[in-house]
C-alpha cells in the first residue's frame, strides 16, 4: 500500500534505516542496490541549505564537521515545509543540545542564531523604514508617548560571547603566541556582544549595539513607549544618548514607519 | 530538482515599490526555447536582457514574505513570459497534500502571473517530513487514485490547470502494472491537467530500467504536452555497476537531443526549457543549449522566431 511504502522510504532515507531498503526490497523494490541514490540526494541538498544558511559555522568548524553536524540535524529534525528558504530554524537549538560542539566551541549555538537571524532578515516583509519626516510636526511634548515599531526585518541577539566578532570570520581566531589552552580561543576573554539585524531595502546589516542600545530597542520590541525604552536604555548604560541613538536607527533603518502614539 | 542555489546577500541596484506587481498579464509561453532562471544569474537579467524567448523559475525559491528574490524577479519578470516549476507540492503523496503550501503557491501565481504552472507525476512528503527528492510512485491503480486526487486538489485551490512532469528513477516496484507513459496520460486525462514532457527522465529512466525510451515518445498523447524539458544527466557508477543519474550538472547529452528531435516530429511545436541546477555555467552556456533547442524547433518549419525581439 502506498501508505506503508511512503513510510518505508522515509525510514529507509531520512531515518537512514537499512532494515527499511531491506524491507523495501523484499516487497519488490526493484534496483534496490541504487537506494543510496536517494538518500545521498536529500541529505546532499538539505547540507547545502544548511551550508549557505550557516556559512560562519561552517567556516568555523571545518566541512568535514559541519557535514557531521548536518547529518544529525536533518536525521532529527527533517523539513516540515518545502520552502528550504525557512530550513534551518532550529540549527541552533540543535547544536546547543550537542556536546561535542558545545564543549569545544560554546558560542557555536549564539553564532547559529545570528547566522539565522541574517536568513529570516533576507526573506521577512519588505516594509517601509521610518524617517524623521514621518515623525515631523509632531509636537515634542508627545514624543515620550510614542510606540516606534521595529521593522518587521530586525532581529536582536544577545550573548554571552563575542558573536559580532566571529559572525563572517573564516577561520577561528587562532591563539596568541603567549595564550595558554586555557585562554582559547582568544576572542573569548572579550566578553558578549549584542547584535541588531535588520534588512531596511535588499542588504542585511548586521550592527554591534552597545548595552544601553540593545536595551532600548528591546523595550521597543516590546512595545514599550519612546519614553519607557530611553529609561530603560540609561538603566543598562548611565552614558546611553537617546538622541544619537534615534539618529542612527533613522538613518540605519531599524523602524517601521507606523508608528503609534499614547494619547496626550 | 530542488533549491540548491546559495544565498548572495546582495544583488546590486533593486528597484523596489514600484507598485507594478499586480500589472503583469498572464503572457503565454512561446512554443520557442527558454532557459532556468537560477539566483546565479540575475546579474546578467538585471543588467541586460538575454535572448531567451521565456523563463522558468523554481516556484519554491520565491515563495518567501519578501526581500531581493521577490523583487528580483518582479523585475525580471517584466521582460519576459514566465513559468513556474513546483519540486514541493508532492503530488503523489497518499496523504494528500499540505493547503498551506498551496496558498503560497497560489499567491506567488496571482502577483506573478506565470503562464505555466508545473508539478512532478513523484512525492517527497510522507508523515509532515519533506524528503527534499522526486521520489518514485509504484504505477498502481491506487497510486493513480491518489495522484488524480491530489492534482484535483491543487488545481481547484490555483484555480487553474498545471502540467505534470514524467519522472527520472533509479528504483522500480514489481507491483507497478502499467507503464511510466500511460500512468502519466492517465492521470492528466483524469484529471484534466497536461503534461510536461521530460526528455532528459525518459532518458535516464529508461537507461536505469531497461526500456525503450522511443517506445516512451511513442505512447505519448501530443495533445496534452504542454512543455518539454531537456537538461544534462550524470552517467556514472553506483555500486560498482552504470547508473544514470538526474542531475541537472551538464549541457544535454547526444542521445537527448535525438529524443528531443523525436518527440518534437511526432507531437509538434512546443516550449522548450533547458534545466540547470547544479554547478552553474555562466549564462551563454545556457543560452548555447537553448539555441540548439531553438534549432530544432526551426527544423520542424515552425514560425522562425528572432530571439531578440523577445525584449
Amino acid at each position: 500500500m502506498l501508505p506503508d511504502l511512503q513510510a518505508a522510504f522515509r525510514a529507509a532515507t531520512i531515518g537512514r534505516d537499512s532494515d527499511a531498503v531491506a524491507a523495501l526490497s523484499a516487497g519488490g523494490m526493484q534496483n534496490g542496490h541504487r537506494f543510496g541514490i536517494y538518500r545521498n540526494n536529500i541529505y546532499r541538498s538539505l547540507a547545502g541549505v544548511l551550508e549557505a544558511a550557516f556559512p560562519t559555522v561552517c567556516n568555523l568548524v571545518g566541512d568535514e564537521n559541519f557535514a557531521v553536524l548536518a547529518r544529525r540535524f536533518i536525521a532529527e529534525y527533517p523539513p516540515q515545509r518545502p520552502q528550504l528558504f525557512a530550513y534551518g530554524g532550529d540549527f541552533a537549538a540543535f547544536l546547543a543540545g550537542f556536546a561535542p560542539a558545545v564543549e569545544e566551541l560554546p558560542f557555536l549555538p549564539d553564532l547559529a542564531r545570528v547566522e539565522w537571524a541574517v536568513n529570516e532578515a533576507y526573506f521577512e516583509a519588505d516594509a517601509e523604514t521610518l524617517n524623521a519626516g514621518h515623525l515631523a510636526g509632531l509636537a515634542p511634548e508627545r514624543y515620550a508617548g510614542l510606540r516606534l515599531g521595529l521593522h518587521p526585518t530586525v532581529r536582536l541577539i544577545e550573548s554571552d560571547w563575542p558573536v559580532w566578532d566571529l559572525w563572517g570570520a573564516e577561520a577561528l581566531p587562532s591563539p596568541g603566541p603567549d595564550s595558554g589552552p586555557d585562554q582559547w580561543p582568544p576572542a573569548m576573554q572579550e566578553g558578549g556582544q549584542r547584535v541588531l539585524v535588520r534588512r531596511p531595502e535588499s542588504k542585511v546589516d548586521v550592527v554591534m549595539a552597545t548595552h544601553g542600545d540593545f536595551a532600548f530597542l528591546s523595550a521597543l520590541a516590546a512595545r514599550d513607549t519612546l519614553g519607557e525604552a530611553a529609561a530603560a536604555g540609561v538603566a543598562a548604560d548611565p552614558d546611553f544618548d537617546l538622541s544619537a541613538c534615534l539618529a542612527g536607527h533613522l538613518a540605519g533603518g531599524t523602524f517601521h514607519s507606523h508608528v503609534t502614539s499614547d494619547a496626550g | 530538482m530542488a533549491a540548491g542555489d546559495g544565498m548572495a546577500i546582495e544583488h546590486g541596484a533593486i528597484e523596489h515599490g514600484t507598485g507594478l506587481a499586480d500589472a503583469f498579464a498572464r503572457d503565454p509561453i512561446p512554443a520557442a526555447a527558454g532557459i532556468g532562471l537560477r539566483h546565479t544569474h540575475y546579474g546578467d537579467f538585471l543588467n541586460g536582457r538575454p535572448a531567451t524567448a521565456w523563463i522558468e523559475v523554481h516556484s519554491e525559491n520565491y515563495l518567501c514574505p519578501g526581500g531581493p528574490r521577490l523583487a528580483t524577479l518582479e523585475a525580471i519578470r517584466r521582460h519576459y513570459p514566465l513559468s513556474c516549476h513546483g519540486v514541493g507540492l508532492s503530488l503523489g503523496s497518499a496523504e494528500g497534500l499540505d493547503t498551506a503550501h498551496l496558498a503560497l503557491l497560489r499567491s506567488l501565481f496571482d502577483r506573478f502571473e506565470p503562464g505555466l504552472v508545473s508539478e512532478h507525476v513523484s512525492w517527497s512528503t510522507t508523515g509532515g517530513d519533506y524528503l527534499n527528492d522526486l521520489l518514485p510512485l509504484p504505477y498502481t491503480e491506487e497510486a493513480l487514485d491518489t495522484l488524480v486526487r491530489n492534482i484535483g486538489q491543487a488545481q481547484d485551490a490555483l484555480g487553474r490547470s498545471i502540467l505534470i512532469e514524467n519522472p527520472s528513477s533509479y528504483v522500480t516496484f514489481a507491483e507497478s502494472a502499467i507503464p511510466e507513459w500511460e500512468f502519466c496520460a492517465e492521470a492528466a486525462r483524469r484529471s484534466g491537467c497536461g503534461l510536461l514532457l521530460d526528455v532528459n527522465n525518459i532518458h535516464v529512466s529508461a537507461f536505469n530500467h531497461g526500456y525503450d525510451a522511443q517506445d516512451f515518445i511513442d505512447a505519448v498523447p501530443g495533445e496534452l504536452v504542454g512543455e518539454i524539458h531537456i537538461a544534462g544527466h550524470a552517467d556514472t557508477e553506483w555500486d560498482g555497476r552504470p547508473v544514470l543519474i538526474d542531475d541537472h550538472g551538464s549541457t544535454v547529452k547526444e542521445a537527448v537531443w535525438d529524443l528531443l528531435d523525436a518527440a518534437l516530429a511526432r507531437i509538434g511545436p512546443k516550449p522548450v526549457l533547458m534545466e540547470w541546477d547544479l554547478d552553474l555555467p555562466p549564462l551563454d552556456t545556457l543560452l548555447g543549449e537553448a539555441a540548439r533547442a531553438q534549432a530544432a524547433l526551426d527544423r520542424l518549419g515552425a514560425e522562425p522566431r528572432i530571439l531578440d525581439d523577445v525584449a
